[in-house]
Order: structure tokens, then sequence, then C-alpha cells
């Protein structure tokens, strides 16, 4: 029986619309240009017509007014109109909607016709991201008309209530963009900064000039075609056109009031809002440090412990109402709760050990899908994460991040390696470091593996070693499955080799509590089957590893490439043919090294053993466009040397 | 969704109830906290008590159902914590009286849930529809806490049928279900799926009230190839009788029957049966067959009028589906049926469910069952499905058959007319209308390693479901990358520049298979071993469902449909080479033989001429396979995955 491939779910990912547009249809008229876009783009199903996003950053009678105002128009080309007939924008506290109107033209009998609309519904919504509740609210509205030749318009006006949380700008190419504007009007008396990304090729054209009291800034984008991005979509903010804008200061009567001019601006924004947690270190938090440290006497012992308690006993549940998604809560609430965000699970680790009067540092860092920099632009868009760092007796850091309950004391999510991270070191004091990425060789997958031939059957007695993010990641997953034969499921699948056949006997596995580094399995198993036997000859291939098959990047590939972590891979199989047979052929030991990919296999013969041995090695996180076609190249190499097989003779 | 709205319902309250007070109003935890048995912290989450009740009540001549449920759970894991520190509930299709909740740790402290910290929501799915939601997080959970949640709702009353589900994915120490009616009314109970049985309260006098309790459900074990909601243990329920009207057998078929037959063949007005003899007119049909008007008037209200999944009013008023081309469930049945009826097409009106998720019971009569709609024609002995907007045909959804369903037809007598209806089965198609044939050729001529395969795929009836009636739809870019992508059906690694696709027009679903047609020089088929060659001759059929692994089966077999897979393999060894071990390709497995086996595989191997033809068979014809006989439908699956691993030897000679 076939199995189910994802081919047979993904053919709706595909781009495919299943929405139809059954009403009946008379000519549609070139008013906006539908019958010389259909002409100019038969398969299009959308042409952006306009759009048209202004930020205006104003002072007003009581202080700063700052607001936005979109509006874009769409024409839609064919049948999947109807998909646009449901529609919703997005709010929360900090942008709140002011104004927003909806207009349908659309053609009937050869005229166009115009219909407003009217029901606007607010709705609370829930999504499916990171927060669990936030005031995240809708206004949803319907085009009724809307078909194929139909134009829809739509005007969003929103308040944006605090001046340091500011919105970026991107521009995508996913439509033919007719006319495309971002407009920033600053008053005279505001310094704002715009930091601009990924532009170069972007054919956006800038623009800035004087208008009364108000400077422009202009970035248009006209007649641009479509542009598709193949990429990961985690990692679009690293190749998307950006805009950043952020206040840098505002004159006033005594002067100018500072914000994001640069990044002591915007550390003293951040040490406000982390000066709001309420840290009277009440006795429940003093008496669980104790008893979390109690006989340990060394220090970085004690960071260790309290680290620990708090990634096995608050769970990641994210308020990010409000100012919650900002302020960390009092750490007696967050112990008291059992659960928290991010900036809860630090708020309470620098509070426990405080209480034992060791100092720790509030860090914000950004992930890798974020692209910024801190050292590129002083704005809150570059950080999305807070973590707790510490400095031993020697200096040296250690990081702690209790929202992965998985990961080591003192080691980086991989997700932040290479980012540079703002560590608080008191009110108006600040560091920036990067975190370090973590070598390839740490980060290892070893197996060694005695073999021996039972007739078609491959047997075999095996150690396995997972270490660095490897373990994390393994640990993760069978902590996940409580199902003790899921379970058993699940460690077959990690050790699967050679064809789907092969079958774990029994299994030990231990994961290394104390480091939090290694996983050891060790294991026996068969292969039936995997052994060709044709009269006195014997083919196995050594070439056991399914994962190496899939090293490859798609060729469509057009943005860099991002890998979770540098990592080695380390295969020993020793092959024991007892008295039974005679090497015939082994095949020729194979090398190849580069900057990105590194990997050999050697075969070692004796008179009653071959020794394989593979290493592999990925050494870059990030492969640039221009490199992705020698990586595959590379691994082309490779997978055709996977293809070859040792020929034996039997005795 | 059952499709009969309890409109039924005005005749139930003539008299003035005396009313009873509602027996959880008023609820409260209990002072003590539960007690369990320390046998029970071997699990990593175990409901220590599930509490489940039903109250019909009649207060003020209105009629309302009160449910109330309990459940105490123990959480001893990280991941039980995770599955319990956050509830959701959905606000649908009920009011909420209360929602209470507290977590009682080990060392006995209580954290009650703050009804403030409750928060609203909607929620879109993924078939677009938005749920409301009430959701909240507890505090203070770790290992070894009780979480207790008491949730008190008001629902519209389902007298015609109902099902409540009696297990969970988790151990269940001791279940309560209960249900109480004021004293004239009776209902009707089926248990399914375990050993236990309804009684009756002889204790309440009051008002008539039904209860079990069940010890020790063991929880649902991960494992693959079976609904879960057909074999949980559960009750079904249904409104008997009346004392107080004198009525009995209340929730029938013979009492619904007429009322279906009605909903979707309405008398038609002048207007609305003009404009069905317009479209009649369109589809030209005057001179075709019955079975070719049937096929033509689906195709045409299915290409021309959308359906989607909401009964309200307006997509049921043949009116408003006429002017804006869009219907309902109930809509589209009534559309076709009224132009079946303008042609005098003889039919029957089926209803039946979605096996997968409700088998209908063909001995418990009850209106839950009555969810899908088909339309049976006995002259042709075919059904259609015309809710299903891409299914065309005798294709009806897979699951709507190997089922019972509600057939109803009209008899006439002389000038009287009656509407009845049978349960009777409706049978699923046979895997020689399901099939993946695939003929493949290798050519080793100019290369070994790269031997030039050539694939064709045809694949008919529900194996071309996933792509078939879609294909047309699709924009350039979309069929740029399923061209690209598709070729992973065979392996992974093959890639192909020249994938074709015939048979995509939507009138080809259901009648032509899907072919698609690729060569591919670049692909892991051939393995070298020094001087000889390892040709995997079994992965050119692509990858194979396995069952190697499986731990002890807990629940029976239940496939989607019956299936079939016919492979046809040729090459000849390449020049100075001959293929040692041939005779791997020939071995069968099966209930019986081919002629009589209802689960089939069979390889075979022929030679001509230097030409060898490996020739596969392999077919599914039953969709339920009992624990009994899961040994020998195991080994047939497996057979095709063990074909997936033959590799020949290419001996240099």
């Amino acid at each position: 029986m076939v199995r189910n491939t994802q081919i047979y779910k993904s053919s709706l990912s595909l781009g495919l619309s299943l929405i139809l547009s059954f009403v009946a249809l008379a000519q549609i008229p070139n008013d906006y240009g539908y019958l010389d876009y259909k002409e100019k783009l038969p398969k299009e199903a959308f042409v952006q017509i306009e759009l048209v996003s202004e930020d205006v950053f104003d002072i007003g009678k009581d202080g700063l007014d700052f607001y936005y105002q979109f509006s874009h128009k769409i024409l839609c080309l064919n049948k999947r109109a109807i998909g646009l007939k449901k529609r919703s924008v997005g709010y929360d506290e900090f942008f709140p909607i002011t104004d927003i109107d909806a207009t349908l033209y659309y053609p009937v009998k050869g005229k166009y016709k115009k219909e407003k609309v009217k029901d606007f519904i607010d709705q609370a919504v829930i999504k499916n991201e990171i927060s669990f509740y936030d005031n995240y609210r809708e206004k949803q509205f319907k085009y009724e008309n809307i078909r194929e030749g139909a134009v829809v318009e739509l005007n969003v006006r929103r308040k944006v209530t605090d001046e340091h949380l500011l919105s970026s700008r991107t521009f995508s190419r996913d439509l033919f963009i007719e006319k495309e504007v971002y407009r920033a009007r600053v008053h005279k008396d505001i310094d704002m900064g715009f930091f601009e990304y990924n532009m170069d090729s972007s054919d956006v054209v800038k623009r800035v000039y004087e208008d009364g009291d108000y400077k422009i800034y202009e970035w248009r984008l006209d007649k641009a075609e479509i542009k598709t991005i193949y990429g990961q979509d985690k990692y679009e903010d690293h190749f998307v056109p950006q805009v950043v804008p952020y206040l840098r200061s505002v004159k006033n009567e005594d002067g100018e009031k500072e914000y994001f001019k640069d990044l002591d601006g915007l550390y003293n924004w951040y040490s406000s809002l982390i000066s709001q947690v309420n840290t009277e270190k009440d006795s429940s938090i003093k008496a669980l440090a104790a008893s979390i440290t109690d006989g340990i006497d060394e220090e970085t012992e004690k960071v260790k412990a309290v680290y620990e308690w708090v990634q096995s006993n608050i769970k990641y549940i994210a308020f990010g109402d409000g100012y919650g998604g900002f302020i960390p809560r009092d750490p007696d609430v967050i112990y008291d709760r059992k659960f928290g965000d991010c900036k809860d699970m630090s708020c309470l680790t620098v509070n426990l050990l405080a209480s034992l009067g060791i100092e720790s540092h509030f860090t914000w860092v950004g992930t890798n899908s974020i692209a910024l920099n801190y050292t590129d632009v002083p704005s809150p868009a570059v950080d999305n994460h807070m973590i707790v760092t510490y400095y031993d007796d020697k200096g040296k850091l250690y990081y702690m991040d209790a929202t992965d309950p998985n990961l080591k004391f003192g080691r980086p999510a991989y997700s932040i390696q290479g980012r540079e991270v703002l560590i608080a070191l008191d009110e108006s004091n600040f560091r920036l470091d990067t975190a370090e990425i973590i070598p390839a060789e740490v980060n290892l997958a070893y197996e060694k593996i005695d073999l021996e031939l039972d007739g078609n059957t491959l047997k075999g007695v095996g150690e396995n070693w997972y270490c660095g993010y490897f373990a994390e990641d393994l640990h993760a997953n069978h902590e996940g499955i409580s199902d003790q034969d899921a379970k058993d499921e699940f460690v077959n699948g990690v050790l699967a080799k050679g064809s789907n056949k092969f079958q774990v006997g029994d299994y030990e596995y231990k994961w290394d509590e104390e480091s939090k580094d290694t996983i050891k399995l060790k294991y026996d198993f068969s292969i039936e089957d995997y052994v060709n036997r044709v009269d006195d000859k014997v083919y196995v291939n050594l070439n056991l590893s399914e994962e190496l098959n899939q090293l490859k990047i798609r060729e469509k590939q057009n943005t860099p490439y991002f890998m979770d972590y540098k990592h080695t891979v380390e295969n020993i199989f020793e092959l024991d043919l007892q008295e039974g047979y005679v090497i015939d052929y082994v095949p020729e030991d194979v090398k190849s090294s580069t900057d990105l990919l590194e990997y050999e296999i050697t075969y070692q013969k004796s008179e009653h053993h071959i020794t394989y041995h593979l290493t592999l090695k990925v050494k870059a996180i990030r492969i640039e466009r221009d490199r992705i076609k020698d990586w595959n190249d590379q691994v082309d190499e490779l997978i055709s040397e996977l293809n070859r097989t040792i020929k034996l003779i039997s005795k | 969704m059952n499709l009969l709205k309890t409109t039924l319902t005005a005749t139930l309250c003539l008299f003035t109830i005396l009313a009873t007070a509602q027996k959880y109003k008023d609820y409260e935890f209990p002072e003590e906290v539960p007690v369990y048995d320390t046998s029970l912290k071997q699990y990593e989450e175990a409901v220590i008590e599930y509490y489940y009740s039903l109250e019909f009540k009649i207060d003020e001549n209105s009629e309302v159902l009160y449910n109330f449920n309990m459940y105490t759970t123990l959480v001893n894991s990280d991941d039980a914590i995770e599955a319990n520190n956050k509830m959701y509930l959905s606000a649908n299709n009920s009011d909420y009286l209360f929602q209470k909740a507290r977590v009682i740790n080990t060392d006995g402290s209580i954290k009650v849930l703050d009804q403030d910290d409750i928060k609203e929501g909607t929620y879109e799915n993924e078939e677009g529809n938005e749920i409301k939601y009430y959701y909240y997080a507890l505090e203070g959970l770790e290992r070894g806490s009780i979480v207790q949640q008491a949730t008190y709702q008001m629902k519209r009353p389902s007298y015609y049928g109902d099902k409540v589900y009696l297990q969970g994915n988790e151990f269940r120490l001791k279940q309560e279900f209960e249900l109480i009616a004021p004293y004239h009314l009776y209902f009707d109970f089926k248990t399914l799926n375990g050993d236990f049985e309804i009684q009756k309260d002889t204790n309440e006098t009051e008002v008539n009230r039904w209860f079990v309790e069940i010890d020790s459900t063991e929880k649902m074990k991960d494992q693959s190839g079976f609904y879960p909601n057909v074999v949980k243990q559960a009750v079904l329920y249904k409104l008997d009788r009346n004392t107080a009207q004198n009525r009995s057998d209340i929730t029938t078929y013979s009492n619904a029957a007429p009322f279906m037959h009605k909903s979707v063949n309405p008398e038609l007005t002048k207007k609305q049966e003009k404009a069905l003899n317009k479209m009649l007119k369109e589809m030209d049909i005057d001179d075709k067959s019955e079975l070719e008007q049937i096929y033509a008037i689906e195709s045409y209200v299915k290409d021309n009028f959308q359906i989607v999944d909401n009964n309200a009013d307006q997509l049921s008023d043949l009116d408003f589906i006429l002017e804006n081309n869009a219907c309902g469930p109930t809509g589209v049945t009534m559309l076709i049926e009224s132009l079946l009826g303008l042609k005098d097409i003889e039919n029957q009106l089926v209803i039946t469910t979605k096996r997968s998720e409700l088998r209908f019971d063909p001995e418990f009569e009850a209106y839950l069952f009555l969810d899908k709609y088909l339309i049976y024609f006995p002259d042709h002995e075919l059904f259609i499905a015309p809710t299903n907007q891409f299914g065309r045909k005798k294709y009806i959804p897979m699951t709507w058959s190997d089922n019972y369903g509600l057939f109803i037809r009209t008899i006439t007598v002389g000038d009287i007319s009656t509407v009845v209806g049978e349960i009777k089965y409706i049978a699923p198609l046979t895997s020689a209308d399901n099939y993946d044939k695939m003929t493949i050729d290798v050519d080793f001529s100019k290369s070994i390693t790269d031997a030039k395969v050539e694939i064709t795929k045809e694949m008919m009836g529900y194996t071309a479901k996933f792509l078939q009636p879609f294909y047309h739809l699709m924009d350039e870019e979309a069929i740029g990358n399923l061209k690209s992508e598709i070729t992973y059906m065979v392996h992974e690694d093959v890639k192909s520049d020249d994938v074709e696709f015939t048979n995509t027009e939507s009138e080809d679903y259901g009648v032509n298979p899907l072919v698609m047609h690729f060569t591919t020089t670049d692909h892991p088929f051939v393995e070298q071993a020094g001087e000889d060659y390892l040709f995997k001759i079994g992965e050119l059929i692509g990858p194979q469902a396995e069952m190697y692994q499986e731990s002890e089966r807990q629940f029976p077999i239940e496939a989607d449909n019956n299936r079939s897979y016919i492979r046809t393999i040729t090459f000849k060894a390449p020049e100075g080479y001959t293929v040692k071990n041939i005779e791997k390709l020939n071995f069968v497995k099966g209930d019986g033989d081919r002629e009589n086996a209802t689960m089939y595989f069979e390889s075979k191997v022929t030679e001509k001429d230097g030409v060898y033809t490996v020739y596969c068979e392999e077919f599914y014809d039953k969709i339920k396979v009992p624990l009994d006989e899961y040994e020998v439908y195991a080994e047939v699956i497996n057979a095709a995955a063990d074909f997936n691993k033959i590799v020949l030897i290419l001996e240099k000679q």
C-alpha cells in the first residue's frame, strides 16, 4: 500500500485556492485597467493598483501626536477574487484603529457599481502564536459583492500610543505593483531616524524633501514586477527590503528630550521598564532560593541550581496584554503561578540570585529570525527575547535561558548564536556582547557500531553519543512523548538506518542530567534483508546513515540559507567478517573539504574486519546565495559516494 | 451536524410541569481534597474521576438541557502539566452558566480559578469557521498536583439522539454518566465499545434518572489505522416516550423520513420551474441516456454553484440560491433533486454519516445519524454526493460508504403517495475502481548507474482525489512547483524535468485516470559494488506503508477505502551482465487465492528475449479488518514493503 506522502496534503499548499466564484459574468470594463492587466498578467489573480502608507510624526497641543494612515487598492483579475471577501484588520493597545473604511467597486452588466462597507465587527481574536493571551483584536468585515474585475479599497488610520514602539515598513513583491509609497511626515522639531536594509536591488527609490514645517521621507516602488522569494519563511527579515523608523529626539522648551539617539537612549528606556518590577524580596523568594541552593558552596554551582530550578518548574505561558510584553511580573507572582514568559523567567532568576547576594543581568536579544543588530539601529525592533547572563569570578559569561527546559547552563540557545546581546549592568550602564556560535565539534552525533552478517540480516550493537544542541533537541522530543510504545517508536526512528526494516532490540537511553550536554544510547538492532547474496557473493552497503541524503538545498532557493547550528556527524562501523568471508571489493576512500562542508569516508581492511569511518562537518550556519550551488555540488558528490557497496566472497 | 432542525419539539410540553430545581446549579467543589490510590502515580496523567450529567428540564414552557461535567485529574509529569495548565472551552453552541476550576497541590494548598482570569476570543479554524472560546491559564500546577474543573452549560435540548464519549487519552479510574428527565419523558440508550449497562435509578421518583458507573477505562493508545471516535467507549441516547401525551417511538426514522424528504423536494414556484428548465436546456441533454443526464446535472450544479458548509436558511432557499449561485448542503440537494424531478429521473434520498467520525448505527434510530446527503439511483445502482463540490459520479466521499444509511423513497399507490424510510447498507467502491497503476521501464543501454528510467503512473478515482479535481484551477506557478516536487511520490531523490500530466480536465475525475509521466537519469536506483551493480528495483514503486514494528493492536483496522496497486517493470540486463537473483521477485501473500482474496499481494517475473517483466499486483477489498485478521493484513502490507526492499545483483560476466 502506498504510503501517504506529504504530496497528498501539499496539493493545497501549492498556491491553490479552492474558493470559487460562480457569479455570471458580463463584459468587464477597463475603468480600472482590468483588460490591460489581464493581457499583461494572464496568470495572476491580483494587482496592487495602489498602496500608500503614511506615518505621521507630529507634535500637537498635548505633545507628540503619531499616527499611521494606510490605504490600498487591489484589482481582482480572476475568480480567486472570492478569497478577499472576508477581511480583517488587526490591532492592539499600541496601535488602536481610530478610523476604518472600506469600499468595493464591482462590475455589473458592463458598468462598475460602488458598495461602501457598512458593518465592521470588533472581535477579540485568538492567534496561533507565542502569546497565550494579549489584547489583539480585529475589525472584521466583508466585501459582499466581490467578483472578478472588482477593486477593493481599504483605508485605515491608527494612533501610535507609545512613541518608543514603532512599526517597520516592508516592501514585498508578491503582487505586481502599480504604485507603492511609504511616506514619513516628520515635524521639524522631531529627529527621526530611518534605518534601511535589504534595499540594494530592491528598485525602491528614495526622496527627502521639505514641506513647510515638515520633512518628508518617501520611498517609492512603481510598476514593479513580481519577485518571488524562495527561502525559509522564518528568516524573511534577512532578505525582504525594509525601513525601520525610530525616534531619536524631540525638541522642547528645555532643549531636547532624548529617545533612541544611540544605544544609551534605548537602554535607558529598557532600564525604566525593568525597574518597575516590585522586587521586595519577600520571604517566599528568599526561602525558595535558600532551599534550591542548600548544601551548595560554590557560587557558579548555586547559579546553575537556581537556573535549572526555574527551567523545570516554571512553564511557558505568555500574557502579552498591555505592557505585559515588556515589563516582567513580580517574582513572587511568577513563583506562585508556576508559569510565565521569557521576561518573567528572567526576572525570577535574577531575583532568586539577588536574594543570595549573587549578581546576574537582565539581557535582551533578538533571535536569528531578526536581521537587525543593536549596532545597526538603537530600536526595540532588534530584539524579541529576554534571558539572564552571569559573569563568574574569572569574567566568563554564562547564558541562562529558562524558557528551554533542556538547554545547558551557560550555553546560548541556538536561535541566538552570533546575535548581539544587550546586558544590563545597572540602572544606566550596559554592555554589548555577541553570543558565540557553538563550534561544529560540540554539536556531535557519534555512532560506533559493531556489525555482523547473519544471513541476509545485518546485525549490530551500537553506542551512540549525541552532544550539544543535538542532545538538547533529541531530549526535548523524547521527553515530549508520554506513551511508552510511542517512545520506543521514536527511538527506533532516531536510530533507524539502512532501510525501514531497521528494528531496535533492547536499548538504554541516558540523558546526562548533570551536564545537560550528552545523551548516550546503547542498543542492539537488526536490519532484515539488507544484505544481498547471490551464489557466493555478498553485497553490503555500509553507508547506513539516512540523513546524508537530505543535505541538499532546493535549487529554487534565491535567498541565503540558514542552518540551526554547525555540527559534526561521525560514524564508525566495524564489520566483523569472522572466518567466513574474503574481501573482494571495498570502495575507495573519499575526501572533500571547503569552508562550508567537510566530509571523509574511509575503509580500513584487515583480514576479518572492515572499518568504515565517516566524518561529516557542517561548518556554516549561513550559506549566501552565491554559495548555494557550491554547497549543492559538494553534496551531490557525497550522495554519489553513498551508492558504493562492499563486495565479499563467502568461503 | 444534525440535518434535522428540531422543530419537532413544539409538541412536547402541553402541560405545565412542576419545575424541579436544577441539580447542579449551586455546585461547589467539595471541602475534602480527593484521595486516590498511589498506583495512579504510574501514569503521567490519570483522571481520578469523570462525571457527565445531562438534565432535561422544562421551565415555564421552555425546554432546556443542562450539561454538567466535572473531572478530577492527577498530573504527574511536565507533559501532563502542559496539557492541563491551559484550558479552551468552545462556546458556539452553548451558554456557560459557570466554569469553576481549582488546583490542589501536594502540600495541600488550593488555588481557585479567579473568574476574571477567564478570557474570551474567537479563533479561525482550518475550514475558515470562526469558533468562540473561553480560555484561561491555571496557576500553580506542579508534578503531583490535582486539577479539578467543573463546567455547567445550558444548551438546546437534543432529544432526538446524541452521543457521549466515555474514554480519552488518559487512564480514567472512575466515570459516571447520568441523564435526568422530567417524569413523563422516557429515554432509550445504547452503549458502545464497553462492557457496561445503563440502569434506571429506582430511588428517584420525582424525575426519571438513568445512570452508569464505569471503573478503570484504559487510555487510547497512540496507534494508527483506525478512527478514535468510532472505537471509544460511548453512550447513545434518544427520547423514546412521552407518557403525558401517550406517545411512544418518538425518535424513529418513520417520523423523520417525510420531513427530510420534503425539505429537499419542495413545491416549485412557476418562476423557479422556469429558471430550472432554462438550466436544463443549457445542459442540452435531451438526447442523452438517463445516466448521462444524471452526470450532466451533477456537473452543471457543482461547476456553477458554490456549496457552502452552512445550513443558514438563505442557503436553503431556492430563490436565493438561483440568484446568488451559492447554497448549503440542503440547498444543493434540493436543487439537484428538483432538476432530477423535472427530468423524471427516479431516485431515493439517502442520509448517512461520515463513518470516520460517527458510524451510522443500523439498530439505534436517532437523528444524529442524519448528517450527510446522498442520492441513490436504483436503476443504475449509483450513489452521488450532491454536497461534495469536487466529487463526481460514484466517487462519493470515501467514509460515507461501507456504512449504513436511511434510504427514503416515495411509494405511490393510485393517488396516494407515502414517504418511507428504510435502513440499508451503502456498499463501498471496489479496489478495481481505485487503482494506482505504474508502468516502469529501465534502460541500461547507455549507462548503468545513470540508467534511463521511464515512469507512467495512472491514478484512478480516490487515488487521484488529491489532485485531479483541482488541477484545472491551478495557476502556472503552482503547476510548476507541483511538477518539480511530484517525483517525490517515487523517491525523494529523483529529479526530472519532463514531468507531464494528462486527463487533467474537471470531467476526467471519476472517468479517466490521472496520468503522470516522466523520465529521469537522476535517481538513486543503482549502486556500484566494484565491477558489479546493485539494482534497487523495489524502490521504483515508491515508498510503501509498513507495519514492521507495531506493538500489540488495541483496536481493529479501519481504512478509508478499497484500493489496488498494479506495477509492471520492464528491463533488460546491461550488456555483459547477468541478473543473479531474479527469483526473489516471485512471492505472494494474502488471505486467499487471487480470485477469492480480500487482501492480496503478488509479485512475479517472466523473461522473454532477454527482457524481464516484473508484474506486481496488490489489492485491498476490505475496509474493516478485525483484530483476529490483523496479522494477515500486516503481512500483505509488509509484502509490498518487502518488495520495496528488493535489490537485484547485476553481475559482470
